[in-house]
């Protein structure tokens, strides 16, 4: 999926004062694109993911997915995009504590209306190397294994747009590396488009692109 | 003052939790405190009242005439000169041209009363017996409800037995009446002169002859005391102020009892929110205890700064629920107000405030001292984790303290019941409807489990996946809206079962007219009037009036009940105080079953038949001797079998019955039912009646259940109050519950706003969630509540259960519409902002 953005601008009310956050921020992503997002802290990369995945509206701007204009809609239209075409991985490794390992991966295509949608998440846990970890449930779970689970849910319904918050910020170096690994085998082998924010230079490197997102603007590194 | 500052910052942060916490707590006590403040009121009046409604400071009465020795003995006993008053009471039939009714009448000496007043309406001051004696025609005075009744004025003629009276006087104000229950027998008063000239007492008719005294500074108690052990025959009550509060006002105390026992549930529905808050609040003290622990605070300290905190909260919720209770008890006094004497006045006694200081920061206490000590006692990095390895309380403490809070419970609930027979019922049933709550939630848990498939849509899924994922909140939600359910739906069940057993449906069976005090030689001529006019006496049974000397040979006394006597107790006591009314019959009436024991039929002459309960009473077994005095001839039996009655058929029914034989010669009186009649109406015939035997007493059935169905009303009327209250107390908590749930869980809801459900759909699950176990809790409260009502008329109203559907469906739309509104608050509060909630998830 292309993503296109448009002089998006955010701020903050801080009281009396409104603290700008991103302001004309631009971006252009073709489809298969994998970009790295750097930054210093508070400088509102989470607050980009958050626009992209609608969790809030921008105070001015464009957002164009392929050809289509998001900018006016409405909640349930948002709804159905992240149902349908987003994958959300945090770096808390959220999951729902009352479903099983194999339940959290097969609930995005569940809540797509998928018949019998288990068998295809073990096969996607046992990509991930859980095939070992199927009825566990999260408490359970180690951070790495965690954070696999996640994946593999953000991944399972072939979202076109992948969007990751540092995804291995919680983990030590080398299962660090090892979530790395399967994330971006997922992500390249099925094309998708992915934006990442990191404070890692590595996995930065590993991606197309790298931009810093710095006075409320992405700039090329 | 540094841990104080550090309380106060931390309450002024997290406002809603502790703003919950304390206002669940304070609605937790309020009932049980309203129900103590009547109580405390009730019997403040009494000592208050207590003398006026006597009439004097001492009194000593029989339902006979008070003989010589009698009379010499309390008279020598009080202070000299004795100041006294005397008076006769019955019921006796008053009539004009056109109307004949029942009423109390009371013939009273110069003197009476000793104490209190009683007023006229047209004249000023105070009256006294002397002041019916001026002027030469007889007079009388009379209460204000038989003005109405029988359409009286001032001077008109009304017969009497034998004499005819001029009204003289309509009663205003009359000190000695306590409840102004309905109109069934309104008083009249006479002069003690004209006791003889009205004939009313001939042989064997019922009445009451009491003398008053005043005993300026004299230990009254003492006095009582002295005087039952001179006088013991256990016929004889010698009464003093105090205990009127057992006798006058003994019908509501006893709804006091059961309001109170109502309370009781409201109190551990309350105390099962606070219970629940005081958890979420020790989850969220976690982190900084920890980080206190780390910077040095040791382990006990820190415990003492958490029961600090505590205790502030369990104050402040107990201040605010007695400023409630107090708001409270005012806000339903208008509702018994008819019902109870013009004097009676509120009062806070300091008794109320220790049921409060208990059933409040005590309890809560002992509730949360073992969840709190768990968190002081635990490691700083533990704490911070968030799947913590418990610090477990040693099972001595955890037996000390739980053991505590049974005992607690116990107590209060005999403090409410005074009965151990009530509080062992009570707790049974309690402790029966959880079980059997928690074992159906259970089973529904089960069949969730194993009706889970693969192939459903994510709604079910979600939902059986949460129910299964957290069984104790399940459970507890269930068990919170069954019991809320229970107690709302039982009283409109009760209500309908107690009043149809006063007034079923079909009415044919019962008779019109009940007669009493027929004299022997009246029995045949009464009979044949009513049958020249077409009406039918439906039965008659003679009346012996006795009194009990000895069972087994062993002398049967008068029981005496103290300030702490259990309900059974004073039964007892005033079933033995009562003379023994004795009849026979050669074969059993319709209403009669014998339960225990001979055949009636094959019953020899020397023995009785005891009535079940007056036996289980007074402890009588079959083969037990009974003597009595008959008018001065002792006649012993054995208890021959035991009986069934069926009370409620309104036939002359007794106590102990024999065959005939032995009684057959005694001197006695006739008790007869009028059978309903096409063309007489039940006035009409009591007027015939009256005309020509003025001395027999009737009562209108119809009447007479009209008047219990209007008590029952009324007294219902507080015990509705009681469950609404309770229901609204538990949809509050069940709310409560629901609402910290939905917070602690806020993590699973953002994400699946996340996964793409729009806050609808998030609304939908919560519903399908929480929604399905409140509407399987109140199902479950509504089929215990049938249950219970089906069980109560059983076994203890020996009727048949009637059910209140309409009330029924009524209040489980408005439990369902209260819960509804709720949860759709909560959850549309919740998912409006996904950004926010992620945000401080974030921050956690
Ligand atoms: N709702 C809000 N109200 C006020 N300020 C906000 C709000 N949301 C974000 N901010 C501010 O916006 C700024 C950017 O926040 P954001 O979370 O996007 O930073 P970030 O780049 O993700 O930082 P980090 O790398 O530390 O995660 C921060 O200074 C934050 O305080
Ligand atoms: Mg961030």
């Amino acid at each position: 999926m292309n993503v296109q953005l448009q002089g998006l601008a955010k701020s903050f009310l801080q009281g009396e004062n409104s603290l700008r956050i991103l302001h004309g921020l631009s971006l252009d992503m073709k489809s298969g694109e994998i970009v790295a997002v750097v930054g210093e802290s508070g400088s509102g990369k989470s607050t980009l993911l958050s626009l992209l995945a609608g969790f809030e509206r921008p105070d001015a701007g464009l957002i164009r997915w392929d050809a289509q204009a998001a900018g006016d809609w409405t909640e349930p239209q948002w709804a159905a995009f992240r149902k349908e075409s987003l994958g959300f991985v945090f770096q808390n490794y959220y999951l729902i504590p009352y479903l099983t390992a194999v339940e959290n991966v097969a609930l995005p295509l569940r809540l797509l209306g998928h018949d019998d949608p288990e068998p295809e998440a073990r096969k996607m846990l046992s990509e991930l190397g859980l095939e070992k970890r199927l009825h566990h449930l999260p408490h359970q779970l180690s951070g790495g294994e965690s954070q696999r689970v996640a994946i593999g849910r953000a991944l399972i319904h072939s979202p076109r747009l992948v969007l990751a918050d540092e995804p291995t910020g919680s983990l030590d170096a080398r299962t660090g590396q090892q979530v790395l690994d399967l994330l971006f085998r997922q992500l390249e082998g099925r094309q998708q488009t992915a934006l990442i924010v990191t404070h890692s230079q590595e996995v930065a490197q590993r991606c197309h692109r790298i931009l810093t997102l710095k006075q409320g603007q992405l700039w090329p590194v | 003052m540094a841990s104080l500052n550090l309380i106060l910052a931390s309450l002024r942060r997290q406002k809603t939790l502790y703003g919950i916490w304390v206002l669940s707590l304070c609605l937790a006590v309020t009932g049980l405190v309203i129900i103590d403040v009547y109580r405390q009121s009730l019997a403040g009046m009494i000592r208050e009242q207590g003398r006026k409604i006597l009439t004097g400071d001492l009194s000593m009465s029989a339902r006979r005439q008070l003989n010589e020795t009698e009379r010499r003995t309390f008279t020598a006993a009080v202070p000299q000169p004795a100041q006294m008053a005397e008076s006769y009471d019955m019921m006796a039939m008053i009539s004009t041209d056109k109307e004949s009714r029942l009423a109390m009448v009371r013939f009273i000496t110069d003197a009476y009363p000793l104490v209190g007043q009683i007023q006229l309406s047209e004249r000023a001051g105070d009256v006294q017996g002397a002041d019916l004696l001026s002027g030469d025609a007889i007079k009388m005075w009379i209460a204000a409800d038989l003005v109405p009744l029988m359409n009286l004025k001032m001077g008109d003629q009304v017969k009497l037995g034998a004499i005819t009276a001029e009204v003289a006087g309509i009663i205003q104000k009359d000190s000695s009446q306590t409840l102004r229950f309905g109109g069934l027998a309104p008083r009249v008063y006479l002069h003690r002169t004209q006791l003889e000239p009205a004939r009313l007492i001939q042989f064997g008719s019922t009445f009451t002859n009491s003398l008053y005294a005043l005993t300026p500074d004299v230990d009254n108690e003492a006095l009582r005391r002295s005087l039952d052990t001179q006088l013991t025959d256990p016929g004889l009550e010698i009464t003093s102020p105090r205990d009127m509060e057992r006798g006058a006002l003994r019908v509501l105390t006893r709804v006091l009892d059961y309001l109170g026992l109502i309370g009781l549930v409201t109190l551990s529905l309350g105390w099962i929110g606070v219970y629940y808050l005081g958890r979420r609040w020790l989850t969220l003290e976690r982190t900084p205890s920890a980080l206190l622990k780390c910077i040095g605070l040791s382990s006990l300290e820190l415990q003492n700064l958490l029961l600090l905190k505590l205790s502030v909260i369990l104050c402040a919720g107990v201040i605010l629920g007695g400023a409630l209770s107090w708001v409270g008890a005012h806000a339903v006094l208008p509702m018994f107000k008819s019902s109870l004497p013009p004097e009676f006045v509120l009062l806070w006694s300091w008794k109320s405030t220790a049921l409060l200081l208990v059933i409040g920061p005590l309890a809560g206490l002992l509730l949360l001292y073992a969840p709190l000590r768990a968190v002081a006692f635990e490691a700083p990095l533990s704490l911070l984790n968030a799947n913590p390895a418990r610090v477990e309380l040693s099972w001595q403490r955890l037996t000390a303290l739980a053991g505590s809070v049974v005992f607690l419970f116990v107590a209060l609930t005999f403090l409410q019941a005074r009965s151990w027979n009530v509080t062992g019922v009570f707790l049974a049933a309690l402790v029966g409807c959880v079980i059997a709550i928690a074992g159906v939630a259970y089973l529904f848990l089960r069949a969730v489990r194993s009706a889970r498939r693969q192939r459903q849509g994510w709604r079910w899924h979600l939902a059986s996946a949460q129910w299964l994922g957290r069984p104790g909140t399940a459970l507890l939600l269930v068990i919170v809206s069954a019991l809320a359910g229970l107690l709302a739906q039982m009283v409109p069940h009760l209500e309908r079962t107690i009043v149809g057993e006063i007034r079923p449906p079909e009415q044919g069976s019962r008779p019109a007219l009940f007669l009493f005090d027929v004299q022997e030689e009246q029995t045949e001529p009464l009979t044949a009037m009513l049958r020249a006019d077409g009406a039918e006496i439906s039965q008659s049974s003679p009346f012996i009036r006795s009194r009990l000397l000895q069972v087994n040979g062993a002398p049967f006394e008068r029981a005496q009940t103290g300030e702490w006597s259990t309900r059974e107790e004073e039964n007892e006591a005033r079933f033995r105080n009562r003379g023994v009314n004795l009849t026979y019959r050669a074969h059993l009436s319709p209403s009669e079953k014998i339960v225990a024991g001979v055949d009636y039929e094959s019953m020899p002459e020397d023995q009785v038949s005891v009535e079940k309960d007056y036996a289980e009473r007074l402890g009588f077994k079959v083969g037990d001797r009974l003597l009595f005095d008959v008018q001065g001839v002792e006649i012993e039996a054995a208890i021959g079998s035991l009986r069934e009655v069926n009370w409620d058929s309104f036939e002359p029914n007794f106590f102990i019955q024999f065959k005939s034989g032995m009684l057959g010669e005694a001197p006695k009186t006739w008790i007869m039912t009028v059978k309903r009649h096409a063309s007489l109406s039940a006035p009409q015939m009591q007027r015939l009646i009256t005309g020509k035997f003025p001395n027999v007493s009737s009562i209108n059935v119809q009447e007479a259940l009209d008047n219990l169905t209007d008590i029952v009303t009324k007294l219902s009327g507080g015990l509705k109050v009681a469950s609404r209250l309770a229901m609204a107390l538990g949809v509050f908590v069940f709310l409560m519950i629901l609402l910290f749930q939905l917070l602690s869980s806020r993590q699973d809801w953002v994400q699946l706003r996340v996964q793409g459900l729009t806050p609808g759909q998030i609304w939908q699950l919560q519903l399908l969630i929480y929604g399905g176990l409140a509407l399987l809790g109140t199902l479950l409260g509504t089929l215990l509540a049938g249950a219970a009502n089906w069980g109560l008329a059983h076994f203890a109203f020996r009727t048949h259960p009637q059910f209140d559907v309409p009330a029924m469906l009524v209040i489980l739309s408005i439990t369902w519409v209260l819960a509804w509104i709720g949860l759709t608050w909560m959850s549309l509060r919740q998912a409006r902002d996904i950004a926010r909630s992620l945000r401080s998830l974030n921050s956690v």
